[in-house]
């Protein structure tokens, strides 16, 4: 089985939670590229997180999330980064819903969400920064780390 | 009311006791200095804490200019490492575009699909802080003993 990146744990958190991945639906989740359209979109980067533990199968990612809407949706948008925040943020400890057999163990919110401004197209745009604890299943791939 | 436990070696007393009044003076003599003490340790921990939490940081604040994009040169120009306060509790703040200068700081800093030249990037104070986050714990640990904390 191969390791599944926290951004991929956040957007099936997302999708399980009736968020649509790819496609062309508005507030659709993307992972790592943010497409030209739809103008309403999600999307998920895997940021520089803390250094995982030497010992044991623990890490502490961080994901990035960028929240943007159509030209005349700055509320939208806004409201938007505050409900995906809301869904992950805080969340109890859970089995990832994928086939990695990680454990999301803890989602904080690296302050709280922010404008950024608007891109070239007049797009409004809003951030949120995650910091995760995850513990990786032992059957992901061979590793020098003990679980827990 | 008096509770006594006695044993071979032990002679435990909970309440007051006509005989010993004079331990309450001695303790409550006592307890003011433990107190004084703790509010010079307090007193001394706050003058130094803004120092010692500066030098922890400037390593990796340097760290940070080092890994944030020139083109003309504000954004870096616009980096601080300061002493300041934060609700009357001494603090030190690191960071970019202060007060919104230059505009672009937030938007570059958190564009993960910008390209830049090595080794710059985005999110350079985020991956500075996180590269060097025990680091920081640590000199902060050592400027604490050196103080003799």
């Amino acid at each position: 089985m191969v390791a599944t990146l926290p951004s991929e744990h956040m957007k099936d958190t997302l999708v399980a939670q009736g968020y649509s991945f790819g496609g062309s639906l508005d507030w659709t989740v993307y992972i790592g590229m943010q497409p030209s359209t739809p103008d309403r979109c999600i999307v998920l980067y895997d940021s520089p997180g803390l250094a995982p533990n030497p010992r044991w199968l623990l890490d502490y990612p961080s994901v990035q999330i960028r929240v943007r809407g159509g030209q005349n949706d700055y509320q939208a948008a806004g409201r938007k980064a505050v409900e995906v925040r809301d869904r992950l943020v805080g969340k109890e400890s859970y089995n990832a819903p994928n086939a990695s057999g990680d454990r999301i163990v803890q989602i904080l919110g690296v302050g709280n969400f922010a404008f950024l401004g608007r891109d070239d197209a007049q797009r409004p745009e809003f951030v949120l920064n995650l910091s995760l604890i995850i513990e990786p299943s032992p059957a992901t791939t061979p590793t020098n780390r003990d679980p827990l | 009311m008096t509770a006594r436990i006695t044993g071979p070696r032990f002679n435990v007393s909970v309440g007051r006791k006509r005989n010993r009044s004079n331990l309450e003076a001695d303790a409550a003599k006592d307890m003011k200095g433990v107190i004084q003490n703790y509010r010079n340790l307090v007193k001394v921990m706050e003058d130094t804490t803004p120092s010692v939490l500066f030098n922890a940081l400037l390593q990796t604040y340097e760290k940070s200019r080092d890994y944030c994009p020139v083109d003309t040169g504000a954004l870096k120009a616009s980096s601080y490492l300061e002493i300041t306060s934060f609700r009357g509790i001494p603090t030190v703040e690191v960071g970019y575009g202060k007060g919104g200068v230059p505009d672009y700081t937030a938007r570059v800093h958190e564009n993960m699909e910008w390209r830049h030249k090595e080794p710059t990037r985005a999110k350079w104070l985020q991956s500075a802080l996180a590269e060097d986050a025990d680091l920081i714990q640590r000199r902060i640990t050592v400027a604490y003993k050196d103080l003799g904390f």
